[in-house]
Formats: structure tokens, sequence, C-alpha cells
């Protein structure tokens, strides 16, 4: 007990004090949005024409890096990439800017030396299925070695509220260095799925006053890499579907 | 599905009350485990004991307008204990940061049982104290020392510059050290 005592005792307090100091009884876009939080706030401008743009503009930026995510999974080079972020020697870089930060994966002068000659990517099973999502699988006739799986539900990705998961398998002696995307650097955080290291982003907005959620994850080992996608999902529902992908 | 329903969920002994506190409250309680843990397989380790514990204690417990306080505490300790097992190296970085803030208001006792109960009163203490204290200033400290919020955090979430929330807690600290002392508390 005498170590750390303090925590002990802080966790004593009253219940009531812990929760008025809850998040969601604050000002919840504060939370959502902590990069302009304390700015807006400070000069009483959160529901002006200027800020509600601002934040307009950056779920705009957040989809076009989403998407641009996406396409950039059909590259070698970014599958490659990405497998350095399993080798303890690349550690990401973050740089900040104006509208969140710029992470790169691993260090573009070297790339993944493991192998797994022999590893078919048909191998993987995705366990979990959400309810009311199905599976769509794209198949890459170009790169036989890595597979798209779309979770959907069967009405088309119409717009930001709409949900998905898209997920790419790859093997992992196929990935090079050289990712990046943008996103609010705390939301970007590292955790184990299944076992292994992952790295997962966690973003939620809002657009025409309704909350958007963006999830992604990438993770494996040395025989495969998976990267994922997720939108207008919870993080919860995300992370079942990623521990359910075995190989 | 509001607390009270979940808490009437626990004392018909309906197994969806898990799923349903799960549900509503496991990314928050796995966000405050992992400050302290900074280890995502035993976050959840400890999300799990802390539903087992919430079943075993409610009832007697009815925490129908408190539910997140009240699994967090049991989550904090949880994870508490799990961090006092570990090496120093392994220690989360915010812990001791917010450990060396502490110090000064409420060193480390000296390993004995009384300590549990120490902790106890002075958890009331700390709630005395903070009655006393302006609303803005009191959920500052909680985000803080309970919630374990960086400073960006809490200054982002109630629109306060860095220095405005490092000079409140500086206050704070020094007036419950004061306040402990007054209170016969050996600081």
């Amino acid at each position: 007990m005498s170590e750390y005592k303090w925590i002990y005792a802080v966790g004593e307090i009253d219940p009531e004090i812990v929760e008025e100091a809850a998040r969601e009884k604050a000002d919840p876009r504060a939370a959502e949005w902590p990069e302009y939080g304390r700015q807006t706030r400070k000069n009483g401008r959160w529901d002006s024409v200027a800020m509600r743009n601002i934040r307009r503009a950056a779920i705009i930026v957040l989809a076009a890096l989403v998407t641009a995510f996406g396409l950039l999974m059909t590259n070698e080079k970014v599958r490659a990439a990405v497998f350095s972020i399993f080798t303890k020697q690349d550690k990401h870089v973050v740089k900040r800017d104006e509208y969140g930060v710029k992470i790169n994966f691993g260090d573009p002068d070297k790339k993944g030396s493991s192998s797994s000659e022999g590893i078919d990517v048909q191998d993987v099973t995705v366990g979990y299925i959400p309810e009311g999502l199905a599976v769509v699988e794209l198949q890459d006739v170009d790169s036989p070695n890595e597979r798209t799986i779309r979770l959907e539900t069967g009405e088309g990705i119409k717009d930001l509220f709409s949900p998905f998961v898209q997920i790419k398998i790859g093997r992992s002696d196929e990935f090079e260095p050289g990712f990046g995307t943008s996103t609010y650097d705390k939301l970007v955080y590292e955790s184990v799925i299944n076992g292994m290291d992952a790295l997962l982003l966690n973003v939620v907005g809002t657009a025409d006053e309704k909350e958007v959620r963006t999830c992604a994850a990438v993770f494996g080992d040395e025989k495969i890499t998976v990267m994922m996608f997720g939108q207008s999902i919870s993080m919860e529902e995300f992370l079942k579907i990623a521990e359910g992908i075995i190989w | 599905m509001d607390d009270s329903q979940i808490v009437d969920l626990y004392l018909s002994r309906d197994e969806s009350a898990i799923s349903r506190t799960a549900s509503k409250y496991g990314s928050r309680l796995r966000d405050v485990a992992n400050r302290i843990l900074n280890d995502f397989t035993a976050v959840e380790e400890c999300e799990n004991d802390t539903y087992l514990t919430a079943w075993n204690r409610i009832p007697p417990s009815e925490p129908r307008t408190y539910l997140f306080a009240f699994l967090g505490k049991i989550i904090r300790c949880l994870a508490t204990d799990e961090v006092r097992r570990r090496s120093s190296s392994r220690r989360s970085a915010v812990i001791c940061e917010l450990t060396k803030e502490m110090e000064d208001c409420i060193p480390d006792g000296t390993n004995s049982v009384e300590d549990a109960v120490d902790a106890r009163e002075l958890g009331k203490l700390i709630t005395t104290f903070l009655g006393s204290c302006s609303e803005d200033q009191r959920k500052v400290f909680v985000r803080r020392y309970w919630y374990f919020d960086t400073i960006q955090e809490i200054g982002d979430l109630y629109g306060f510059s860095n220095s405005k929330v490092k000079m409140i807690l500086s206050r704070l600290r020094k007036e419950l050290s004061a306040f402990l002392m007054k209170e016969g508390y050996q600081v």
C-alpha cells in the first residue's frame, strides 16, 4: 500500500466529484477536438462560422487521408514501410504541423529482412464479423501475396457515415519503408493485438452535427502484416475484428 | 441504457450487466488503466477483473448515480497493484511524474497495513478539501490525479493555457498540503 499511496488516496475521493469531472460533463467538443479546444473556448468562438469551417476542413482532410491510405496500400513500398514498424530499431517519427501530425513509419534506408516464404495470405482468416456487416473480398490479381477484405453493409460507402472496415493482408517480407499518414498524434498509440505489436488510431470528430469515427490498426509478425481501416464503427468492435484475424 | 438500469441488471444477477458495462464504459476504463500501466495486455486483464469485482460488489453496493466512478476506483486499484508488482524500469512515466508532484502532499508511507486505512482517511480529507475549492479547481485536480490526464489534455478540455493548469495544480498541492497538516496529517 505504501507505494503510490497518493493514487489509492485520490481513488477514495467522493465519486460525485469524479463524475463531475468526467469528460462527458465538460464540453465534449473540446475533448473530441483537442487541437482547437483551448483557443476556441478561450475566445468564446466555438460556434463561429470560421471554426465550423475549420472543423469541416479537418474532417475533409482526414477523409482524404483515409482514401489516400487505401490507395497507398496497393503500393509495394507502402507495405514494406509498414513492416518496418515491427523491426524494433525503426521507430515511427511524429512531426506536428498546423492540422495535426505526420507519422513516418520506419527508416527509408532500411528494408524488411525477414522471410515469409511459404506463407499463403489465403490461409489468413477473419474470424469475427460484426452484425450488419458482410464480407466482400477484393482480389488484387497483380499481387498474389496480398488480399483485401472489406466488411460493409451492402449499401456501399456513400459518405463519412457509412460503416465499413477494410483489411489489407500481406506477406511481411514484401513491405518496404516509406509510408506516411497524418492524424492527431495523441490519438495514435502503441498496443498489442494477439500478442503482436500494433499501432492503433482512434479519431472521433463531427461533421454536419453528427459524430464521425475512424479507426486504424497496423499489426503483424515476421510472416504476415495486417493493415485495417474502419469508419463509423466503434473501437471495441474494430479491435474484436482485429483480434479475430488469425494465421 | 442508463447507469441505474445497468445496476438493476447486476442486482438481478443478469450476466448481460457485464457486457452492457463493457459497452458503455470499457474504453474509458481501459484508458484510465492504460495511463497507469502503459501495457494493453495488462489493461485488458485489469478490465476483466474490474467487471468481476463489480459483479461481486453489486450488491451490496448500488452505484446508480456514480457507476463509472465506482468502476474507475476498482480499475485504478487493480492497475496500481499491478504496477507495484513490476520492476521500477517498467513503471509508467506518467505515474512517476505524478508521484513526484504529489510527494510533497502525500509522501509514500511505511508499507504497513495501516496505510490502507490511512488512504481511505486521506481520501475523505481530500474530498473535504476539494469541496472548499472552486468547480474549475476541483475538476482540474481530479482530471490530473484521478484520470491521469496530461497538462495539455486538461488545458484542451477546459480551455485553459498550460501555464494556467500548472498554476492551478501547484496552488492546489500547496493548499492541500497545508490543509492536511492542519487536520493533523504528517506531510
